[in-house]
């Protein structure tokens, strides 16, 4: 007796559905599985059989021989127990004929026939409903992440009997119990979102002062510009750069499914967090490894950079990660997507994030204060020097933070809200999307330097201040493109169509003033 | 008694580098045998009783093996001199402070003896105020051929020497390495300077090519007060490696000179309170130029009179003001004559008394100040030029 069951896995971040053939035969009783299985794919056997037996049923002495298709492709994960659970009871006659045409069957089993919660079922829901899979059967916990993905009819089961139940019902009995499973999760979904709503966010009107770093997370945000924040401990760098996914543009709904996606296969959608709705905010230590930060594994789980697609990446303290980690950022910054290439094959994860760092321009944090900096110039420059050129490369805003002193923060006011600076974020960036829409790119940001010519021309007084500029402060070519990148980004937050000094003269103002890019240089000129 | 020929002065060298016998050794040993030479000839029972057993080990081995005439051809051809205490042309006064170097390398010319030496030396990260003094001093001191005596360290030591040399006047190095290393290496165009100017010089006391240890530093300060008639401090936290200059020009005899600073500075602890130990303070190139020649009567006919030069002293930034013409400027330049201050806290200031709108505005005064150079930014903290 043979059956096919559908189920699916994921690859990466990819999904694709998978058949599981399972045979019973007279014959040596025994049990195979094959299809280029993990090890706790293989485990399945003995999951499975004490699974039926404790639901009630015996498998008595038959082979059964499981292949998992497409089988040149390696499996991991517990979400084929089901599958091949169903696979036996059909063989053994105790599901009804054609009940199983068109189903999805996803979950692992406890030895009590129970069913558990598993990882990668949202995007695994996307590939059934691309294959016009008209029903889903998941563990009872996943429903709600299952059905994220709408187009596919979910049922949400607590265990094997509940399963063979509704295979067994009628058509109208079906009908009902999906309709009950229905109402009984959506109301704790609604539960759910109710409390997600109510979870405090983090708003720029907490942070007082500071509001040249504000209008520089500003800028930032509007017009896709990476950033560093320097200046001494406790000048707010942090609680900052915390704050700048709420001034990002809500994440659209197609945009929600593929972080959401990336989050899955991670393992990351548990609990109450069945959709990722907010910009993710990433912000590892700096003792990450480098499968930590790109992604690793023999089939790569995404790493840190992956994780913040679409959102903010924060390293603080930046000097104290070592040249190798920041050197694999390289590629990430660049081309947005991260290749790695394993024995399993070549994966492409999406990484397009904003990258802002941190650091304190000295070791005790206070440079260029004489009156509290006691570092040589050689300290300095050993310290700024840990930051290697090609990632201040891709920096555009410099941003130097102060320390508040108290009394300034007692007359500070309450700054803008979140709410009110992402207004002034979607604005500017509506004018870019308008302004690049033939293009490939959609913000300033992505800006090359032959594509500056067109899109940002300057008249000729701001040309010739740019000039004066470049040669007083003796601007390196790259400084002076980063430069007007930012003066169009502030335009754009200005509602300007052209460049205009004023613009330039801000923009001027979030270069590398500090050189660390040239580390060194004129050591006497103080 | 002292020699003046060369033949010594090879011998010198030898004693200078035997391995386990350092200054307090060759002193005794120096006391008993005059010059180095005779040292070298004498019987070993001689020389016994002065040394310990491993020290005398080295000692022979090093006559046996060391090269007297060839080792010393090769630091020739570096034009390299060692003079040994014994030998004529070591500089008299270092001969008597207390615990003088045995020897001293030398690497382009010695320190004339006939002129006024200053030590000119403050704090490595010192401020632009620093600087400016340090330019003034050195000015004055270069437009009479005073000869200046530094460390060509960081701040205030490179900068007076550097100003020293673009004013066509001698000055003087004093390294806590070898002759022949160059530290701090970003120095290294100082370095060939002084070594292409025929009226300088680059000491130590070091073998050429020792790498400089923090403990050398001390030992140089030294010889930077004992090669000076007067030493002048320009800028020092309270905790500075300069103050060790000066208590070694104070248990030499030197008369030291102090910059007064502004008293929230912290740079300016160290002299503040050196004038109040009772240095002399240095107010003004002019008036210490004069002290100089009223402290060394024998030595100021030697500076031939020339014209002192007025100096340029602001009195509440008239020339500066006068380039500007906005009231906000004017403003932002008043409130940075007091200290540097962030972009934030110049907008509060500004907006209080409503002379600026936003900060875009407040950018673009800033970026106007800093073309006319008369303001820079570091680090998000804008300073006045000085």
């Amino acid at each position: 007796m043979y059956t096919s069951v559908i189920t699916g896995s994921y690859l990466g971040i990819e999904s694709y559905l998978a058949k599981v053939e399972v045979d019973s035969a007279h014959g040596m009783p025994g049990f195979e599985l094959v299809g280029s299985l993990n090890h706790e794919v293989k485990e399945a056997k003995e999951r499975v059989r004490v699974a039926l037996k404790n639901t009630g049923y015996q498998m008595g002495p038959v082979k059964v021989v499981v292949n998992i298709s497409p089988a040149n492709m390696r499996k991991e994960g517990t979400g084929y127990d089901l599958p091949i659970a169903i696979g036996i009871l059909n063989n053994m006659g105790v599901i009804k004929k054609y009940a199983l045409e068109n189903i999805l069957f996803l979950g692992e089993l406890g030895l009590s026939g129970e069913l558990k919660e598993m990882n990668g079922v949202l995007p695994i829901a996307l590939e059934a409903i691309r294959n016009k899979i008209t029903l889903m059967i998941v563990p009872e916990s996943n429903y709600e992440e299952a059905s994220v993905a709408k187009g596919v009819r979910i049922l949400g089961v607590a265990n094997l009997q509940e399963v063979i139940e509704y295979l067994n019902a009628s058509k109208e009995e079906q009908q009902g119990i999906l309709k009950r499973n229905q109402n009984k999760n959506k109301q704790r979904i609604n539960q759910c979102f109710h409390k997600n709503i109510q979870q405090e966010e983090v708003d720029f009107s907490d942070v007082y002062g500071q509001e040249s770093i504000k209008r520089a997370a500003l800028i930032s945000a509007a017009g896709f510009h990476h950033m560093l924040m320097i200046g001494p401990p406790g000048s707010g760098k942090t609680m900052i750069a915390k704050r700048i996914p709420s001034i990002l543009p809500d994440l659209t709904e197609e945009e929600c499914l593929e972080v959401s996606k990336i989050y899955s296969v991670s393992g990351l959608l548990r609990g109450e967090k069945t959709l990722i709705t907010k910009r993710p905010f990433l912000n590892p230590h700096h003792s990450i490894s480098p499968q930590g930060l790109i992604g690793g594994g023999r089939i790569p789980k995404p790493g840190v950079v992956t994780l913040a697609h679409r959102g903010v990446l924060f390293l603080d303290e930046l000097p104290e990660f070592s040249i190798g980690i920041l050197d694999l950022l390289r590629q990430p910054l660049e081309e947005r997507r991260i290749h790695i290439t394993r024995f399993s094959g070549n994966f492409i994860y999406p990484c397009e994030y904003i990258f802002v760092a941190a650091m304190n321009p000295c070791v005790c944090g206070y440079y260029p204060d004489q009156n509290r900096c006691n570092c040589t110039k050689a300290d300095i420059r050993k310290y700024q020097g840990r930051i290697s050129g090609p990632i201040i490369d891709r920096i555009d805003i410099f941003a130097d933070t102060n320390r508040m002193d108290l009394a300034s923060l007692k007359d500070a006011k309450r700054g803008e809200s979140s709410k009110d600076i992402k207004d002034q974020v979607m604005l500017a960036r509506e004018r870019q999307y308008h302004r690049y829409r033939n293009e490939h790119i959609h913000l300033n940001g992505e800006l090359d330097s032959s594509m500056l010519k067109q899109y940002c021309s300057l008249g000729l007084k701001e040309e010739q201040l740019l000039e004066r500029i470049y040669h007083k402060m003796q601007l390196s070519l790259r400084a002076y493109h980063k430069i007007i990148k930012v003066a169009r980004t502030i335009a754009d937050l200005d509602g300007s169509d052209s460049i205009s000094c004023s613009h330039l003269a801000e923009a001027v103002a979030y270069r590398d003033s500090n050189s660390i890019q040239k580390r060194g240089g004129d050591v006497n000129a103080l | 008694m002292l020699y003046n020929n060369k033949k010594d002065e090879m011998y010198g060298y030898w004693l200078h580098n035997i391995e386990e016998i350092g200054n307090k050794t060759r002193e005794k040993l120096l006391e008993e045998f005059i010059t180095e030479q005779e040292l070298y000839q004498a019987k070993i029972s001689k020389i016994e009783m002065f040394l310990t057993k491993q020290q005398l080990l080295s000692f022979e081995k090093s006559r046996e093996s060391w090269n007297v005439e060839k080792n010393y051809e090769t630091i020739q051809q570096k034009s390299i001199r060692f003079l040994s205490i014994r030998h004529m042309e070591y500089p008299e006064e270092l001969r008597t402070i207390p615990d003088p170097p045995m020897g001293i390398y030398v690497k382009g010319k010695l320190p004339n003896s006939k002129a006024i030496r200053v030590a000119v030396i403050g704090a490595r990260n010192c401020s632009n105020y620093g600087k400016a003094v340090a330019e003034e001093f050195v000015e004055a001191l270069a437009s009479k051929q005073i000869q200046v005596i530094s460390g060509m360290a960081y701040g205030i030591d490179g900068i007076s020497q550097r100003k020293c040399l673009k004013l066509k006047s001698s000055t003087f190095a004093v390294l806590g390495s070898g002759v022949e290393v160059c530290y701090p290496s970003e120095n290294i165009d100082l370095y060939h300077m002084i070594l292409e100017n025929e009226q300088c010089g680059i000491l130590s006391e070091l073998p050429p090519y020792y790498k400089p240890k923090p403990q050398f530093f001390a030992m140089r300060n030294r010889i930077i007060s004992g090669l000076s008639d007067v030493v002048l401090v320009i800028e020092a936290k309270s905790k500075s490696g300069t103050l060790i200059t000066v208590d070694m020009a104070l248990e030499q005899g030197r008369e030291v000179f102090a910059v007064p600073g502004r008293v929230l500075d912290a740079l300016s602890f160290g002299c503040n309170k050196l004038i109040d130990q009772g240095a002399q303070i240095a107010y003004d190139p002019n008036v210490f130029l004069e002290r100089l020649f009223e402290l060394f009567p024998d030595k100021a006919e030697y500076h031939k009179k020339g014209i002192i030069k007025n100096l340029h002293r602001k009195t509440s930034n008239f020339d500066r003001h006068a380039q500007v013409k906005n009231v906000s400027q004017l403003q932002i330049l008043e409130e940075l004559e007091l200290k540097p201050l962030i972009v934030e806290d110049l907008y509060q200031l500004l907006s209080e008394k409503s002379l600026c709108e936003s900060l875009s505005t407040l950018f673009q005064e800033l970026l106007e100040l800093q073309l006319m150079e008369l303001i820079y930014c570091k680090q998000g903290l804008y300073f006045l030029k000085q």
